[in-house]
C-alpha cells in the first residue's frame, strides 16, 4: 500500500496536528525506523528522556504512541506515517521489536474476544420476557409522544407559519424535548433542523413547511407501521429514533466486496462530531455509508484512507434504500482507482430512484465523471459533458483548490447531494 | 401548486382552507386520497407528497455559457512530496521567513510548486507584494491559470492590459509598473507619463518609488517633468531620485548653487578648514528642486536646512574636485566645526549611493552619526553592501563599526555572500552577543540568512560557543530546517 501525503494529512484531527506531524515527518527526529508487511514504528525523540514508541497497524491504518497526548492520530503517528509515505527506505529494521509485535498481537487478540463476546451475546438474551416489557413500553412512549407531536403540528398549521412565536427559539424547544422524553431523539433532531430554518424569516418558509412535512410523513406511517414492507418500517423506526441492534446486525451475512473510500466528511451534530465515511463497491457498484459519532474528547476512526480501496464485508442496515453500513470483516488495504460511470442527469436519476424508495433521504453520494468545475458570480459550481450543471453549497469553502485541481480540464468527481446543492469530497484526474 | 399550498400554511387553515386540486396523474391520485375533513393534516400530505413528487421529478439544470479554456500542461517539472512538505509547513505558518529562500531556491532549480498550493500561496502573494516576483517564477501555467480566475490574483498574470489599466485600482497599476519597470524600464516611464495627471499626489510619490529599479540617466526627462509637479511631496520624490543621477541637470544646479557658499582654507600645522556662507534667498528654481521653506528641525534654521537639502544631492566627488584636497583632509576640515554633522552626513549618503565603501569607512572612522542606517542601506546593492559589512565587522572592536555593522546586517534580509558569512562566523561570539543585546528580534537573521553552503559550520558554532536556550533552540532549528528543504529542492 503506497500512502500520498494528502492522505495521511486527512488524518488529522486539526490543523495544529497536521502542521506538527509534518514537522516530525524528518528522519532526523527518529532514534529508529522500521517496517514490514503488516507495522510500520519508530521511536522519537522528544524532549523527555526516552523516545517515545509510535506504531501503525497497517492493516487497519491504527496508531499507538506512548507520548502523551490526547489528540489522535498524534502528531509522532502522523509525522510517522508521512515519513513512511515519502521516504520509506528510510526505514531500514524490519524484525519487529517486543513493543510492537505485543500490541499487534494484543489487537488481534480483542478483535478475537470482541467476536466472541458478540456470538455469545447473541445466543443468550437473559430475560425474554423482561426485554418483551422493555420493548412495549417503549413502543407506547413513542406512540403515545407521536399523538402529541401531530397535536402540535396541527395547531402550528391552523395557525400559520407566520405567528410570531415561531421565530423564537423556546416554540420549538418544548416539543424537541418532549421527544426525547419520549424516547424519539429521531424526531427531536428533524424538529431542530426545521428550527433552524426559522431564522431566516419568511425566506425559511418553504424548508421549513418541507420538513414539517417529512415529520407529518414519518408520524403517518408510524400509525400505518403494519402496512407497511418491513424495509419502510425499518426506516421510520430508525427515522423516529429506533436503534438497530449492530450486534444483531453482524451476525447477517454481509456484502463482500472491495470498496472504494470515495469521501469523508465530520460534521457537527448536537455537540457529537459526525463522521461519515463514503464507501463504493468495486463490483456490486454499491455505496455504503459508515457513519461514526464521537464526543469532544472521543477520537475518529481514522483507519479510512480517502482514494484508497480495501476488502471488506459490510452488513448494511434495514432500509427500503440501504446506504448506511457496519463493517463486520476487514482485510487488506489496496491502491486501485474507482471508475466513475455517471453523467449528472444519471447521478439525478439514481437520485430520483433512491427517493421512490425512500423519501426521507438526506443525503445521497454522487459519483459523476468528467466534470469541469466552475466559478460564476460569486457561485460555485461543476458541469459535464452534456452541459448539465450540479450547484455547489454556498457554504463549502474550497472551491479555489477544487478550481486548481481541474484546470478547467474534466475531473471525476464525488460529493453529497441533498437535493439541493452539492458538496464535493474528492476529485480524481480523468482519463481523457 | 406547491405555492398555493405554501401560501395557505404561512397564513394558517384557520383563515385560509386549502382547495386540493385534481390532476389526471400518479400525483392527483395520491392528492385525490388526502381527506378532505382533516384540514390541517391533508395540507401537509399534500405537502409532503408535492415537495418530494418535485424533488425527485428536478432535471439538471443546463448551461452553456462558455468555460475559461483549460490551463495547458506544465512541462517543468514539480517539486518532490518531501518539499511540498516543507511548503506547507511554511505556509501554515511555521519557519515563515525561510519562503523566500525556499521559492528562489525553487526557481533556481526550475521546479514547480505542487497544484493544491496554489491558492494558498498566490494568497500569500496578495498579502507580501516583496515575494510576488518569486511567487510568479513556481506557479508554472496552472498557476498563471488560477491567478486569471480570480480578480484578485491579477498581480500574478503581470501584462499591463490596455483595457483594464483604465479602470483597474490603483494598487494594481502600481503592482504592474512594478513589474514591467524590472522587464523594460523605459516602457514603465512611458506607461506613467500617459495617465500622469489623473493620479493623487500620493499615488504620484508612489510611482515615482516604483523609477527606483533601474534608474538611468534616461529618466532624466521624466523626473525633470515631474519637478514641475504642484505637490511638494511630489517633487521631494523625484529631487530624492535625481540625486542618484551625479550627471543630471538637476545635481548640477545644487553644485551651482553651492559653489559660493563654500570655501575650504589650508590653515597653519598641516590644518585645514571649511567657511560656510548660508544662502540669502529660496528662489522658485530651488522650490521646484525641492527645497522646502521651512526647517523641520528645531535645531536648524531655514536658511542652513536650505543649504543642507543642496548639500546631500551633491557627490563627494565634486568636493574632492572643488577644493584640492584629499579624502582624508576634507574630513578633517568639517570636524569640529559648526557644520561637521551637515557635511559627513551628504558625504555618508553620497558614498552610499555610490558604493564608495572607503569613504564610508573614513567618515565611520572619526564620527559617530545618528542616521537611519536600514534606510541608508536600501540605497545600496548587495553586493557592496556585503563588502562594507565585511570592512565594518572584521573591524568589530571599534564600537562604532559593530553598531552600525549590526544595524546593516539586520537590513540585509536575503542569503549572504560567502564571504561576508564565513566573516560573521569568524567573529561569531562578539557579533552574536551584540545582537543579542541590541537588536534582540533580529538574532535569528543569522539563521535565516547565513548562506547555505555554510551552514553545517554556523550549526557547529552554535554548538561549540553558545548555551543551549530557547534562542541558540530556534537559530539550530531554523538553520536544520534550511538545510533538509534545500537538499529536496537540489537532490
Amino acid at each position: 500500500m503506497k500512502f500520498t501525503t494528502e492522505q495521511v494529512l486527512a488524518l488529522a484531527p486539526d490543523a495544529s496536528s497536521a502542521k506538527a506531524g509534518q514537522g516530525l515527518a524528518n528522519a532526523r527526529h527518529w532514534v529508529t525506523l522500521g517496517s514490514d508487511e503488516n507495522a510500520v514504528w519508530g521511536e522519537c525523540q522528544g524532549s523527555g528522556s526516552k523516545p517515545y514508541q509510535t506504531q501503525i497497524d497497517l492493516n487497519e491504518v491504527a496508531f499507538k504512541c506512548s507520548c502523551p497526548s490526547r489528540k489522535f492520530p498524534c502528531k509522532h503517528g502522523l509525522g510517522l506515517l508521512l515519513l513512511f509515505a515519502n521516504q520509506a527506505n528510510q526505514f531500514k529494521d524490519s524484525t519487529q521489536p517486543n513493543w510492537v509485535s505485543d500490541w499487534l498481537a494484543s489487537r488481534s487478540k480483542r478483535a478475537e474476544q470482541k467476536a466472541e463476546r458478540a456470538a455469545k451475546q447473541s445466543d443468550e438474551i437473559a430475560n425474554p420476557n423482561a426485554q418483551a416489557n422493555r420493548i412495549a413500553s417503549r413502543e407506547a412512549k413513542v406512540a403515545a409522544g407521536l399523538r402529541e407531536l401531530e397535536l402540535w403540528l396541527h395547531d402550528l398549521i391552523r395557525n400559520g407559519l407566520a405567528v410570531p412565536q415561531i421565530q423564537e427559539p423556546k416554540f420549538w424547544e418544548t416539543p424537541s424535548k418532549r421527544m426525547i422524553d419520549a424516547q424519539a431523539p429521531g424526531l427531536a433532531r428533524l424538529l431542530q433542523i426545521a428550527a433552524s430554518h426559522s431564522v431566516f424569516g419568511a425566506a425559511g418558509y418553504e424548508r421549513m413547511l418541507k420538513q414539517l412535512a417529512k415529520i407529518h410523513l414519518l408520524i403517518e406511517g408510524y400509525k400505518r407501521l403494519d402496512l407497511l414492507p418491513a424495509e419502510t418500517q425499518a426506516d421510520i423506526r430508525t427515522l423516529i429514533g429506533f436503534t438497530q441492534n449492530q450486534d444483531e446486525l453482524l451476525k447477517q451475512s454481509g456484502v463482500k466486496d472491495k470498496w472504494f473510500v470515495m469521501g469523508q466528511r465530520v460534521t457537527e451534530e448536537d455537540r457529537l462530531r459526525v463522521q461519515a465515511t463514503w464507501l463504493h463497491g468495486a463490483t456490486t457498484k454499491r455505496d455504503a455509508l459508515i457513519l461514526q459519532y464521537a464526543h469532544a474528547s472521543q477520537v475518529l476512526d481514522a483507519s479510512w484512507l480517502v482514494g484508497s480501496a480495501v476488502e471488506v464485508e459490510l452488513v448494511f442496515f434495514a432500509s427500503a434504500y440501504p446506504l448506511r453500513a457496519l463493517v463486520k470483516e476487514r482485510g487488506a488495504i489496496v491502491s486501485d482507482l474507482p471508475s466513475f460511470e455517471l453523467t449528472i442527469a444519471q447521478a439525478m436519476e439514481a437520485y430520483a430512484a433512491a427517493l421512490a424508495r425512500q423519501p426521507w433521504i438526506e443525503r445521497f453520494p454522487f459519483a459523476v465523471q468528467n466534470v469541469i468545475p466552475f466559478h460564476r458570480d460569486e457561485q460555485w459550481g461543476v458541469r459535464d459533458a452534456e452541459h448539465h450543471i450540479l450547484p455547489i453549497a454556498p457554504s463549502y469553502n474550497k472551491g479555489w483548490e477544487l478550481l486548481t485541481k481541474s484546470g478547467g480540464h474534466p475531473v471525476h468527481l464525488f460529493g453529497e447531494w441533498d437535493g439541493e446543492v452539492l458538496w464535493p469530497l474528492n476529485v480524481w484526474p480523468s482519463e481523457q | 401548486m406547491w405555492q398555493d399550498i405554501l401560501k395557505t400554511a404561512i397564513v394558517g387553515t384557520e383563515r385560509n382552507a386549502l382547495t386540493i386540486p385534481t390532476r389526471n396523474d400518479a400525483l392527483g391520485d395520491v392528492l385525490s386520497k388526502l381527506g378532505a375533513n382533516a384540514r390541517e393534516s391533508s395540507l401537509l400530505s399534500a405537502a409532503a407528497a408535492v415537495a418530494l413528487y418535485e424533488r425527485a421529478g428536478q432535471l439538471p439544470a443546463k448551461d452553456s455559457q462558455a468555460l475559461p479554456v483549460p490551463a495547458e500542461a506544465d512541462d517543468v517539472p514539480y517539486c518532490n512530496e518531501r518539499a511540498a512538505q516543507h511548503l506547507s509547513l511554511m505556509l501554515s505558518g511555521e519557519y515563515q521567513e525561510v519562503l523566500p529562500e525556499w521559492l528562489a531556491k525553487l526557481t533556481q532549480a526550475q521546479q514547480l510548486v505542487p497544484t493544491e498550493t496554489l491558492p494558498q500561496l498566490l494568497d500569500v502573494g496578495l498579502r507580501t507584494t516583496e515575494l510576488r516576483e518569486s511567487i510568479i517564477r513556481v506557479i508554472g501555467k496552472r498557476g498563471l491559470w488560477l491567478a486569471r480566475q480570480k480578480p484578485e490574483w491579477k498581480y500574478a498574470i503581470g501584462q499591463i492590459d490596455e483595457a483594464t489599466w483604465e479602470t483597474d485600482s490603483h494598487a494594481a497599476r502600481l503592482a504592474l509598473i512594478k513589474k514591467l519597470r524590472m522587464q523594460d524600464p523605459a516602457a514603465a516611464t512611458q506607461r506613467l507619463r500617459s495617465s500622469w495627471q489623473e493620479n493623487s499626489p500620493k499615488e504620484r510619490t508612489e510611482f515615482l518609488e516604483v523609477l527606483r529599479t533601474n534608474l538611468s540617466p534616461t529618466d532624466e526627462e521624466f523626473l525633470e517633468f515631474a519637478l514641475d509637479d504642484r505637490s511638494t511631496i511630489v517633487r521631494q520624490a523625484a529631487a530624492g531620485l535625481l540625486r542618484h543621477l551625479p550627471e543630471s541637470g538637476f545635481v548640477k544646479r545644487m553644485v551651482e548653487r553651492v559653489r559660493p557658499l563654500v570655501s575650504f582654507s589650508r590653515k597653519p600645522r598641516n590644518k585645514f578648514a571649511v567657511e560656510v556662507t548660508l544662502p540669502a534667498e529660496r528662489t522658485a528654481e530651488m522650490l521646484r528642486d525641492g527645497i522646502t521653506a521651512k526647517s523641520p528641525y528645531t535645531a536648524v534654521g531655514d536658511k542652513a536646512w536650505w543649504l543642507t537639502l543642496m548639500i546631500n544631492a551633491i557627490p563627494f566627488t565634486f568636493w574632492l574636485e572643488f577644493s584640492g584636497l584629499t579624502r582624508e583632509q576634507l574630513i578633517q576640515a568639517v570636524r569640529k566645526s559648526e557644520w561637521e554633522k551637515m557635511f559627513l552626513e551628504a558625504w555618508l549618503k553620497s558614498g552610499f549611493r555610490s558604493g564608495d565603501i572607503e569613504l564610508i569607512e573614513a567618515i565611520l572612522q572619526h564620527s559617530s552619526l545618528d542616521i537611519t542606517w536600514t534606510v541608508l542601506a536600501r540605497g545600496m546593492s548587495a553586493p557592496r553592501l556585503d563588502e562594507l559589512l565585511i570592512a565594518l565587522l572584521k573591524n568589530h572592536q571599534r564600537t562604532n563599526f559593530m553598531e552600525i555593522g549590526g544595524q546593516l546586517l539586520i537590513a540585509r534580509q536575503s542569503e549572504w555572500s560567502q564571504e561576508l558569512s564565513m566573516v560573521i562566523l569568524a567573529n561569531w561570539e562578539p557579533i552574536y552577543a551584540h545582537l543579542l543585546k541590541r537588536l534582540s528580534y533580529y538574532v535569528s537573521n543569522l539563521a535565516l540568512y547565513v548562506n547555505a553552503a555554510l551552514i553545517p559550520q554556523a550549526m557547529a558554532k552554535i554548538a561549540r560557543h553558545n548555551p543551549t536556550d530557547k534562542t541558540t533552540e530556534n537559530l539550530t532549528n531554523i538553520l536544520q530546517f534550511r538545510a533538509d528543504m534545500l537538499k529536496e529542492i537540489t537532490q
